[in-house]
């Protein structure tokens, strides 16, 4: 028998103290925030690299039979679908269309250059390989990528209002701009985040096509760059905004721009690449001799049926994580293996996220960065505050094996991996259990958008299984974070992320992550809003709130100022290249 | 912790006079439905705060959505529009909301949705109010559906209280009468959660009674108690007991001009994170109704467009014996 003595919480359910933060800084606060002493420096030195080629030889005992994708579908659907550009440098171009035949033409010339799963997955094997031997995660070897995404009326325009209509995402039929206030974004025209100030994709200024070029390469992808826009232009295809994205520099390479790292937990795409045993798209890395391996693909990472992510694949059942539903039906035949495409232009404002971090500690008497990675979930390096509680761990944050493992409601047990070359094993503290959300709090943004083993208000741990989404975003702007004594024009600059992400359905997906649990105090859990990426919309209200857990008990922290604000976007659809081909471009 | 008294009234309503039986025979009901102990796995256990002393630990509010999950999943996955047809269509009975939590929808006569009312009361409650005074129960009802109310409107030919009256069904709303919509289901609910034999270490493995449900409220209860029990907490309902309604988000509700809509809600019976009654309808001078409302640009045709954004929950207490 398992008993354990749980002392009690002081003030358990209540709220002991409600802070209202000043809007603007004190005097002193002001002097911190001039020389950016308040952003917390990073040392990510001396990290290994995890090793991740992939594992072939034994099929997952157990486990299901998965879709298999043949070089035929593999060369037909888009690369940053699966298994993601994940490049340093993307370029996003957002198209009008004003003449359809002009479009069909233009289309026509690139779709030999759309990237395939199959160029990029081979792409990906090799990099790693070379990663492998030289030890570092520059290998100068160097691919450029291009993909591509329709919106409703690019659909109509260049197939027919019968196939537009045929989509049965609701929410990608009117929009993004239309669904805007549904995601709390600022709903007065005066504030720089309402769809009618957006740079793309407002009311004014929808785009019917979107293009991601992506290349390990500035100049490189400068060239094709130019020669897109080229003939877009020849093709009547009006710019109506372009955005470049470049990952952050030296040791915030993969982080975003609070300076936190990104990407870290993304859910396993089931699928295999061929009949071969142990032939995954995702590796398999949990050893037979464990349960979770029917589940996870590596310690924390979830697997999600391909059709979660490509129409008319088996979806996830919402009722049971391990076995797959019927496919979806409701889209028209040619968007077979296609995936909604969400675009978000998401401005981050680097000093007020630290001045609320700096206020908040203060009130709280944490130290900043703590308060800060309580507010994320994770340390900086990506370590997970549940794991390392007391301080960030860089050599945890770069563990791919080891930065994912935990959950909330009950310990985790110490992953069991298959041999590994070149990995020692996870010798990190185990994260402990951590139900009443003391050490990572129900509203931390890791917590609130991935509750993973915890019941939400959808019932059980399996419907959030078929809520995860495919990510696919880059920081755009200059770096501010980790510069010492940044100039006023730097600090002024606009940063942020270019948020991109797939999926298979926009409502039931995305927005459901968005709305019901970012921008939600009571959903999954109780415990206030997400304070990264969570809006509040409520009668044009945009005041949030957290309940900060403290040892005298829980703190409500109202949040009046917003540091991450939609400056654009849309909603897309990214078909198979033959989709194009026969379809669209015919 | 000392040991609770007594059990209090749902939010602490006060509808029968001071002194009244009818608070002792609500707290009886709510003490018959608890064991004293039922013990769990790995030395946890359900527990009556009345009888058992525990140190509480802990306070845990379980939410859930209100639209019932199980008309929407995985059957109407890709239907919405027919998920809320399918939870307003049964008025007589209310049989699809089955999340603890059941509205009624008023139209014009052009057909279009002039007030919603969402209610989170236990026919328990009713009948003990019926059995101390008829008459307060009337009274209840004048006030919360019409003044034309009447008790032979709300009672059998013998006398006995008809919780299926047309005030409480096609013509208005009191409180639960879907079938399994009550406290005492409820309380068998959590209890029942309290062992999943084998121990199993987490909730990716673990299968409480609840676990296949298709429902979110019996998953939800039946994951989160068993997750407390199996850490050997002894576990309850906080007092007082009761399914409330704790949130509602209009965020993308706009007005036909497109800006965002005012407060339009109303918490009729309980209190703020305790509410009982809730209804939505726009104010008189706004010039539109209810169903001119747009979510997200979608127009309010069904109450379950409105119900699938309200937060129902119940709070419990974990923590170790005295």
């Amino acid at each position: 028998m398992r008993t354990k003595k749980f002392t009690p919480l002081k003030n358990a359910g209540q709220i002991i103290e409600e802070i209202d933060l000043p809007e603007r800084a004190t005097a002193a606060e002001a002097g911190a925030f001039a020389n950016f002493s308040f952003i917390p420096q990073l040392a990510l030195k001396n990290i290994h690299l995890p090793v991740l080629t992939p594992l072939v030889g034994m099929d997952v005992p157990g486990s299901p039979p998965e879709p298999v994708f043949d070089s035929a579908a593999q060369d037909d659907i888009q690369g940053n679908i699966i298994p993601g550009f994940n490049k340093d440098h993307q370029h996003f171009l957002f198209l009008r269309i004003r003449k359809p035949k002009d479009a069909k033409v233009f289309l026509r010339e690139i779709l030999p250059r759309i990237s395939t799963m199959e160029e990029v997955i081979a792409f990906r094997r090799l990099y790693r390989s070379k990663r492998f031997l030289v030890g570092r995660h520059n290998t100068y070897l160097c691919s450029t990528w291009l993909n591509i995404g329709f919106s409703r009326r690019a659909i109509e325009l260049l197939a027919s209002k019968a196939d537009a209509d045929a989509f049965g995402d609701r929410s990608f039929q009117l929009g993004l701009a239309q669904r805007s206030s549904y995601l709390g974004d600022p709903t007065s025209p005066s504030h720089h985040g309402s769809p009618r100030r957006w740079k793309v994709g407002g009311p004014k200024n929808e785009a019917d096509i979107v293009l991601i070029l992506a290349s390990d390469h500035v100049s490189v992808l400068d060239d094709l760059v130019d020669l897109v826009k080229l003939r877009a232009s020849a093709a009547a295809l009006r710019l109506i905004f372009e955005q470049r994205g470049n990952t952050l520099s030296g040791d915030l390479r993969g982080h975003e721009h609070f300076g936190f790292k990104d990407g870290i937990s993304q859910p396993g795409v089931r699928g295999k690449l061929s009949a071969a045993p142990g032939d995954y798209i995702t590796p398999r890395y949990i050893s037979a001799a464990d349960s979770r391996r029917l589940y996870l693909a590596k310690p924390g990472q979830q697997l999600v049926w391909s059709g979660q992510f490509l129409l008319g694949d088996p979806r996830q059942s919402t009722e049971d994580q391990l076995n797959s539903a019927a496919a979806a039906s409701n889209f028209p035949k040619w968007a077979h293996r296609g995936s909604y495409l969400v675009v978000r232009r998401l401005q981050q404002d680097v000093p007020a996220f630290y001045r609320f971090a700096a206020q908040g500690a203060a009130r709280v008497g944490l130290p900043q960065a703590k308060f800060a990675a309580m507010l994320v979930g994770r340390w900086p390096s990506g370590a997970p505050i549940l794991r390392v509680p007391a301080a960030d761990n860089p050599a945890l944050g770069d563990d791919d094996f080891a930065n994912n493992h935990f959950i909330f409601d009950d310990d985790a047990r110490p992953s069991s991996l298959n041999p590994i070359p070149g990995y020692p094993g996870d010798a990190f503290p185990q994260a402990a259990a951590d139900f009443l959300a003391q050490v990572c709090p129900h509203f931390a943004h890791i917590r609130k958008v991935h509750p993973r083993d915890t019941a939400t208000e959808m019932g059980k741990p399996a419907d959030s299984f078929a809520r995860l989404i495919l990510r696919r975003g880059i920081p755009y702007g200059p770096q501010l974070v980790g510069v010492k004594y940044p100039k006023p024009k730097l600090v002024a600059q606009d940063r942020g992320l270019m948020f991109l992400s797939y999926g298979a359905s926009i409502e039931d997906q995305f927005e459901f992550l968005q709305r019901r649990w970012s921008n939600s105090g009571s959903q999954p859990n109780r415990g206030g809003f997400d304070p990264i990426i969570g809006q509040n919309g409520r009668q044009g209200s945009r005041l949030r709130f957290i309940d900060f857990p403290t040892p005298s008990g829980v703190v409500r922290i109202k949040i009046k100022s917003e540091w991450v604000t939609p400056t654009g976007g849309g909603y897309f659809f990214a078909p198979t290249i033959s989709a194009i081909r026969d379809v669209l471009a015919s | 912790m000392a040991l609770l008294p007594q059990f209090d009234t749902p939010a602490s309503l006060r509808d029968a006079p001071a002194g009244s039986p009818f608070y002792a025979a609500w707290s009886n009901f709510i003490a018959t439905g608890l064991a004293a102990v039922r013990p769990g796995d790995n030395g946890g256990a359900f527990y009556d705060p009345t009888e058992t002393d525990v140190n509480v630990a802990a306070i845990k509010t379980l939410t859930w959505i209100g639209f019932p999950r199980d008309v929407l999943l995985p059957g109407n996955r890709d239907n919405k529009l027919a998920a809320y047809l399918a939870a307003d269509a049964d008025v007589a009975f209310r049989d699809p909301q089955n999340e603890y939590f059941e509205w009624y929808v008023k139209r014009n006569n052009a057909g279009k949705i002039i007030k919603l009312t969402f209610v989170a009361e236990t026919p328990e409650y009713y009948q003990r109010l019926w059995n101390a005074d008829p008459s307060l129960v009337l009274s209840l009802y004048q006030t919360l559906v019409s003044p034309a109310v009447t008790l032979a409107d709300l009672q059998t030919g013998t006398g006995v209280y008809n919780q299926l009256n047309r005030w409480n069904t096609t013509d208005g709303i009191v409180h639960y009468i879907q079938n399994i919509n009550t406290l005492t289901a409820a309380l068998g609910l959590a209890q029942g959660s309290v062992t999943a034999l084998p121990p199993f270490p987490d909730n990716f493995e673990a299968r409480p009674g609840s676990a296949t449900a298709r429902t979110a409220v019996d998953p939800r209860v039946g994951f989160d108690v068993h997750m407390l029990i199996r850490k050997g907490l002894h576990v309850t309902f906080r007092d007082p007991v009761g399914l409330y309604i704790v949130d509602w988000n209009d965020s993308g509700f706009t007005k036909p001009n497109g800006p965002p809509v005012g407060n339009y809600w109303t918490i009729v019976r309980g209190s703020p994170g305790m509410v009982l009654r809730l209804e939505y309808e726009v104010p008189a001078g706004e010039g539109f109704v209810v169903g001119d409302i747009r979510i997200g640009g979608h127009l309010i045709e069904y109450g379950g467009q409105v119900a699938e954004h309200i937060t129902v929950s119940t709070s419990g207490t974990a923590g170790s014996p005295a």
